[in-house]
C-alpha cells in the first residue's frame, strides 16, 4: 500500500495485464487490462462480439493467451490448466450451459465437491480407511450447495430434465462446490424470465455476502447496474471505460458504443 | 430385489457350478467351458473400465492380457533358456508381478496417447497391440517365438492344482476381486469423474477434475485387470504362444461389452457369458437335436457375432442390461428416470 492512500483499497484478487488474444488476423481481445478487487461484484459489459466471453475463456484457462499476463492472488496463472485453476480458487459457469446432463443433479455437484475432499484411487477401490469420511464430505457438501441454490429437492433428477433456470442454478452450485474465491458467471440471466432473474439477483447477493468475488458478464443492464460495484466496458476487444455503475453510465464512449453516433443513422 | 437376483447369479451360482457341471456327461469339458466364460467375463469387465466407464477406445487391450500371461510364464520358468536369474518364482509371486507389468505397460502407452481423442487413440492402441504380438513372435530368447512356452500348474501348500475345479475356484476368486474393485471405483468420486469426462470434458476440467490423470487411471486399471486374467490364462492353458493374443480377441471382448451394455457391470457380465458360451452351446446343439456330426456351427461364430452386433446397434444401442448414465446419454429425448442404486442420495 502506498502511504498516500487515504482509505486502504481492498487487495487485488485478479489482475489482467495487457491480455491479448488473436485468432488468425482477428484480435478478439486487445491489451485488456483491469484489476478485480477482492470482494464484491465486478461486471464486464459490452455489445455482442466485444470479446467478453473470449476474455472469460482466457481467464479460466480454456484459451491460451497470445500475449500479456494474468495474475491471480499474486501469482501468474497464464498457461495454467483449468483444473489447476479450480484448485487455486477460480470457478466458472458457461454461457451455453454445460452440465453433465445424463448424471443426476447431486452427482453434478459431487464431481466438483471431490476437489476439496478427494478420494484416493486405492482408497475407493478397496474401501480403505478414510473412504467413508471423504464420501460423506462430498455428499454433504453437494447437498449443502444444492440447498444454497434451492435445488435440494431435485437432487435425484437427471440434470437435463431440469427447467432452464434450474439448470443455470445447478451450474452455479457446481462451480461453488469447488470452493472458489473468484466466481466467473457468463451471462447467467440469459434466457431467464423476470421471476428467475429476480431469484438470480438474490442468489448472487448471497454469494457475495459469503465473501466471494463475482466476475460477471451480462447483457441485462438493469441487473448489472443493481449488482455491480465496478464495471469494465469492452468494445471491439478493447476496454473503453471502467468505473462505478454511475460513472460508466455517464461515460460518452459507452453511450456511443451502445447507441452509436448520431451520424451513423 | 434386483440386487438379490444379482447376488444369487454372481455369487451362489458360480460357487456351486462345478458340482453341477461335473455331474453332467463330459463334466470336465463343461467345466472348461465355464472357465472360458469366466475368463471372458473378467476380460470384458476390464475392457469396460477403459471403453465403457472412461470412454477411451482401446483396441490393443488383448496385448495387456498377453503381457500378463508372458510375464507369468517367464517369471515361473525363466523363459526358453530356463535362466535361473529370471525364473523360479511361484505362481503366487508371479500374479502381482504380472498385474504390475501389464499396468506399467498401460501407463507407458497411456501417458503420451491419452491427449489424443477418439479415433486417434484407437489407432495408437491398435498399433500397440500389433507391436506386442510381433514382439512375442520374434523375441525368441525371451518368449521362445512361435513355439511358445509351457507353464506349470500353480502349487498351493505343496499340492499341485491341476484339477479343473481347483483352477476354476482360483479364477472365480480373481473374477470376484475384479468385480468388487471395479464396482467400488465406479461408485466413488472417481467413477463420477469418468461420467463427467464422458459427458463434457471442458466442464469436467473447469469443475476441478484432473482430466488426463483420471483417464490414465481408467486405462491403467483396465490394463492391470487384463494382466491378472492373463496370469491365470497362462497356468490354466499350461502354455503361452502368440496366436492367443490376436487382435480378433480384442474385437470379441469389445463385442461382449457392447452387447451386454457398455458401462454396465451386470450387462458386461451377461454379454461376455452369452457370447463366450454361445459357440459351445451351438456346438452341442446338433447332438441334442439328434443331428450329431451332420454339421458344425463353429464356423458361423463370426457371422453370429456380426448379426447380433448389427441388430443390437439398430434397436438397442445401450445393450441388454444398460447402464443408467449411458441410457440417458443415448436417448436424450426419453424422459429418463434417474440412474438408480448408486446415484441415490438422501439428505
Amino acid at each position: 500500500m502506498t502511504g498516500t492512500a487515504l482509505t486502504a483499497a481492498p487487495p487485488v484478487l485478479l489482475s489482467l495485464r495487457d491480455v491479448t488474444r488473436r485468432f488468425g488476423g482477428l484480435v478478439a481481445v486487445d491489451r485488456l487490462a483491469f484489476d478485480v478487487p477482492a470482494g464484491g461484484v465486478f461486471s464486464v459489459i459490452g455489445p455482442n462480439g466485444a470479446g467478453k466471453t473470449t476474455a472469460f475463456n482466457l481467464i479460466s484457462g480454456l484459451v491460451p493467451l497470445s500475449s500479456g499476463d494474468l495474475v491471480f492472488k499474486g501469482q501468474s496463472i497464464a498457461g495454467t490448466k483449468p483444473y489447476e485453476l479450480a484448485r487455486l480458487g477460480l470457478a466458472r459457469t458457461f454461457q451455453n450451459i454445460r452440465l453433465f446432463g445424463g448424471a443426476t443433479v447431486w452427482e453434478n455437484v459431487a464431481v466438483a465437491a471431490a476437489l476439496r475432499a478427494p478420494t484416493g484411487f486405492f482408497q475407493a477401490m478397496w474401501r480403505l480407511p478414510g473412504f467413508t469420511a471423504t464420501r460423506r464430505a462430498q455428499e454433504q457438501a453437494s447437498l449443502a450447495w444444492l440447498e444454497f441454490v434451492g435445488l435440494a429437492n431435485l437432487r435425484n433428477e437427471l440434470a437435463r430434465n431440469l427447467a432452464y433456470g434450474q439448470q443455470r442454478r445447478l451450474e452455479i452450485a457446481r462451480a461453488l462446490a469447488t470452493e472458489p474465491s473468484l466466481l466467473l458467471l457468463d451471462e447467467p440471466a440469459a434466457g431467464m424470465n423476470p421471476k428467475e432473474t429476480e431469484d438470480l439477483v438474490e442468489l448472487i447477493g448471497r454469494i457475495r455476502n459469503r465473501g466471494l468475488t463475482v466476475l460477471l458478464i451480462e447483457h441485462d443492464m438493469p441487473l448489472v447496474m443493481r449488482l455491480s460495484d465496478r464495471i469494465a466496458v469492452m468494445n471491439f476487444g478493447h476496454k473503453i471505460a471502467e468505473g462505478t455503475p454511475a460513472e460508466v453510465q455517464a461515460h460518452p464512449e459507452v453511450i456511443r458504443a451502445y447507441l452509436g453516433d448520431g451520424d451513423e443513422g | 430385489m434386483r440386487a438379490m437376483i444379482l447376488r444369487v447369479l454372481m455369487v451362489i451360482v458360480p460357487l456351486i457350478l462345478p458340482a453341477l457341471l461335473l455331474a453332467l456327461p463330459q463334466g470336465e469339458y463343461q467345466l472348461d467351458v465355464a472357465m472360458t466364460v469366466l475368463l471372458y467375463v473378467a476380460l470384458g469387465v476390464g475392457l469396460n473400465v477403459t471403453v465403457g466407464l472412461a470412454g477411451l477406445l482401446d483396441l490393443g487391450y488383448i496385448a495387456f492380457f498377453g503381457l500378463g500371461a508372458y510375464a507369468t510364464a517367464i517369471l515361473m520358468h525363466g523363459g526358453p533358456a530356463q535362466a535361473e536369474a529370471l525364473g523360479g518364482w511361484t505362481y503366487w509371486m508371479a500374479v502381482p508381478a504380472a498385474v504390475a507389468v501389464a499396468g506399467f505397460a498401460g501407463l507407458l502407452i497411456g501417458l503420451p496417447t491419452l491427449r489424443l481423442r477418439g479415433d486417434y487413440l484407437a489407432i495408437v492402441t491398435l498399433a500397440f497391440g500389433q507391436i506386442a504380438k510381433l514382439t512375442e513372435n520374434n523375441w525368441d530368447a525371451l518368449t521362445n517365438g512361435p513355439q511358445g512356452m509351457e507353464v506349470a500348474k500353480p502349487v498351493l501348500f505343496g499340492f499341485e492344482l491341476r484339477a479343473g475345479w481347483q483352477l476354476y475356484y482360483i479364477l472365480l476368486l480373481f473374477v470376484w476381486i475384479i468385480l468388487w474393485s471395479v464396482r467400488n471405483v465406479n461408485k466413488s468420486s472417481v467413477g463420477r469423474a469418468w461420467v463427467a469426462i464422458r459427458e463434457d470434458e471442458i466442464a469436467a476440467a473447469s469443475s476441478g477434475v484432473n482430466v488426463p490423470r483420471t483417464k490414465l487411471l481408467a486405462f491403467v486399471m483396465g490394463a492391470a485387470i487384463a494382466g491378472l486374467v492373463g496370469s491365470f490364462f497362462a497356468v490354466k492353458q499350461g502354455f503361452v504362444s502368440p496366436p492367443s493374443f490376436d487382435f480378433i480377441e480384442t474385437v470379441t471382448i469389445l463385442a461382449m461389452v457392447v452387447l451386454g451394455g457398455i458401462g454396465s457391470l451386470p450387462g458386461v457380465v451377461l454379454g461376455a457369458a452369452m457370447l463366450a458360451a454361445l459357440p459351445e452351446l451351438l456346438r452341442s446343439l446338433p447332438d441334442m437335436l439328434g443331428l450329431g456330426g451332420q454339421f458344425d456351427v463353429t464356423p458361423y461364430r463370426m457371422l453370429l457375432y456380426g448379426t447380433a452386433m448389427v441388430l443390437m446397434m439398430a434397436w438397442r444401442p445401450e445393450g441388454l442390461l444398460p447402464d443408467a448414465h449411458r441410457r440417458a446419454e443415448l436417448h436424450p429425448d426419453a424422459s429418463g428416470e434417474a440412474p438408480d442404486g448408486s446415484g441415490e442420495v438422501r439428505a
